[in-house]
């Protein structure tokens, strides 16, 4: 990767002003990288130059007009292919949405237009979110920059590996089991998961409304705080979305972290944990230590339930939530005699067959006589984990863990066996389950190159508690620690 | 499919499970998964949830829904170890707190039941896949 390619937000808006580079020239030059190297990775589905080239336009008028500047002027992005962009088709990697092309922008995608982001294209993902290494795609799996033999992670993984592979600047990804973190943990990049309510979902292609976040892909720790600040707040279109105030989180960021406690959960350290990646952690742990912040015991009693509990409520919620994929009103349609023909035609050729199974099973769990078995009995136990952390959260201010058990694995190494791949879920989902933020940040890398991620998780609306530690673990050379 | 009791629309190896589900949810312990893991998702139940999914799988995909749905049913029997009978459900994901916590959590007031614009009809049509304005077509109901 060429440091030219290794813009920021604060490098381009430097450039600009200072007419080193045009928008429309900058937008240029991450089409020709793109055409160069999409290729190889697949991480782009579609991409969006008309409305690329005009916002560049707009940015580069407003710098001649002399002024300022909106807070993302001039930014190339990339957004996954479940947020709504009006003009760009937009198909969750799915068939069934193959040439679905939504009359609206997603709220996020929407500030990030107003803020002055050139929105570069659409990236690949698991159908409907669904996976942990964007196999799971209808148009075949992203490729890991760091090693192209392996998964990117998932669902976000096109998010990821642009960012990664300096194919954007930034990224938004969603998250619902683990979808932003893991990736980012798997490409090396810091990847934040807001607090549930914290991100307006509105024109987000909904996977399980509970769970799903919205947050970006950055190169940096002041670049999540960025991207944060401009897509957080209330959005009267989303009723789960919160009024509570947003804060500066670029001045939160910048904050000392001395006299922090961070928690650490022997629940997270245990089997199953790969040795290479405990130690990354652990020596990322000592480095906190270093710079002064105090290591606390936490207990964790219900972490081992989460992988089962999130897998009823999400697939339960997914399967109502998919429901309305029935070739009536938009997307792929299968003619059949009758209307219920029709209904499982589409669906059969539509749906890919990791989402079939989650529909099954989250059907299965709904279905009369298993909602108190699966679903009321999951609810309950997503409240003793929620409850786990809230009890934690009395006594440390943040809580440290691996992002995952291992590093990227290879393409291939875990299709054919679904719990297995569940399973790469286990260090995230707790958080999901819980509402709360988490972000990923780079940790050192093991075999080699395979970057290890270390997760943050803070209290609820606590995103600046955690950018702040993460961004005094980047100062303090962390990443490569 | 046999007729009789709560559940006698579904089959008898799913009625099977469901007895025993609720015999395991009548205990305070919880150290009883292997009956739990003894049990099977049959490929009738497959065909039904099927059924009930609108999903028309291929005798393929019963198959390796069968196998793989069990072992992940299975696997998620590990809750039943967990005593619940204290545990409110947790429905709602933000933090209650605050003087509104009684009635909402943060942020979520309920706005004005106001009607604004909403002049999309031909955005919406222009989607689907069939449409004559102002209805989506779809294919016969009714015969008559």
């Amino acid at each position: 990767m060429s440091a030219a390619h290794r813009w920021t937000i604060s490098t381009i808006r430097e450039a600009l002003a200072s007419k080193k580079i045009s928008a429309r020239e900058l937008t240029k030059s991450y089409y020709d990288r793109i055409a160069s190297k999409n290729p190889e990775l697949n991480a782009y589905l579609a991409l969006s130059p008309e409305r690329a080239y005009g916002q560049a336009e707009r940015v580069d008028a407003a710098i001649a007009k002399g002024g300022s500047l909106p807070p993302l002027a001039g930014v190339p992005i990339a957004v996954k292919d479940v947020l709504s962009t009006t003009g760009t088709v937009t198909t969750c990697g799915s068939r069934i949405l193959e040439n679905y092309t939504p009359p609206y922008d997603a709220t996020a995608v929407a500030r990030l237009d107003a803020a002055g982001a050139i929105l570069l294209g659409k990236t690949n993902c698991d159908e409907f979110a669904m996976g942990s290494s964007n196999e799971n795609s209808a148009y075949g799996p992203v490729r890991n920059p760091v090693a192209l033999d392996r998964v990117p992670g998932g669902s976000s993984g096109g998010s990821a590996a642009v960012v990664a592979a300096g194919l954007a600047v930034t990224s938004l990804g969603t998250d619902t089991g683990g979808s932003i973190r893991q990736p980012g943990a798997f490409c090396g990049v810091p990847a934040l998961m807001p607090t549930y309510g914290r991100v307006s979902r509105y024109g987000l292609i909904a996977f399980a409304s509970s769970l799903d976040r919205i947050g970006p892909f950055t190169t940096n720790v002041a670049d999540a705080a960025a991207l944060l600040s401009a897509i957080a707040g209330h959005d009267p279109a989303d009723s789960t979305s919160a009024s509570i105030p947003v804060t500066d989180y670029s001045a939160d960021a910048r904050k000392p972290i001395k006299g922090l406690r961070i928690g650490v959960a022997d629940e997270y350290f245990g089997e199953g944990l790969d040795s290479e990646v405990r130690a990354k952690v652990e020596a990322g742990i000592c480095l906190l230590e270093s710079l002064g912040c105090i290591r606390v015991p936490i207990r964790m009693a219900h972490t081992d339930y989460a992988i089962a509990t999130y897998y009823i409520v999400a697939t339960a919620e997914a399967s109502s939530n998919l429901a309305r994929y029935d070739g009536v009103r938009y997307g792929l349609r299968v003619h059949g005699a009758t209307l219920m023909d029709m209904y499982r035609k589409t669906r059969e050729q539509g749906f890919g067959a990791e989402v079939k199974r989650r529909i099954m099973l989250g059907t299965y769990a709904l279905s009369a006589g298993y909602y108190d078995a699966y679903y009321l009995r999951a609810q309950k136990v997503r409240a003793l984990i929620a409850r786990d952390f809230s009890e934690a959260f009395a006594k440390v201010d943040v809580i440290i863990t691996p992002t995952t058990p291992t590093p990227a694995f290879k393409l291939g190494e875990k299709t054919a066996d679904p719990l297995q791949m569940y399973l790469a879920d286990i260090y995230t989902v707790t958080g999901s389950l819980a509402g709360i933020p988490g972000i990923s940040i780079p940790c050192g890398a093991v075999q080699g190159s395979l970057p290890v991620g270390m997760q943050i998780f803070g209290p609820h609306f606590a995103e600046g508690q955690i950018l702040r530690v993460a961004a005094g673990f980047e100062a303090a050379g962390g990443f490569t620690v | 499919m046999a007729a009789g009791g709560a559940f006698g629309h579904l089959g008898p190896r799913l009625r099977s499970r469901i007895d025993v589900l609720i015999w395991l949810g009548q205990l305070v312990s919880s150290r009883h998964r292997r009956f739990v893991s003894d049990m099977k998702i049959s490929h009738e139940d497959v065909l039904r949830v099927a059924q009930l999914a609108h999903l028309e799988l291929s005798p393929a995909e019963v198959e390796l829904y069968c196998g793989q749905l069990d072992e992940i049913l299975n696997y998620i029997a590990k809750l039943e170890q967990l005593d619940l009978t204290e545990v409110e459900p947790m429905s709602q994901v933000l933090p209650r707190t605050g003087a509104a916590a009684s009635t909402s959590a943060p942020g979520s007031e309920l706005r004005d039941d106001i009607v604004g614009p909403c002049d999309v009809a031909d955005a919406v049509l222009a989607q689907a896949p069939d449409a004559a304005k102002p209805f989506f077509r779809v294919p016969k109901v009714i015969d008559r």
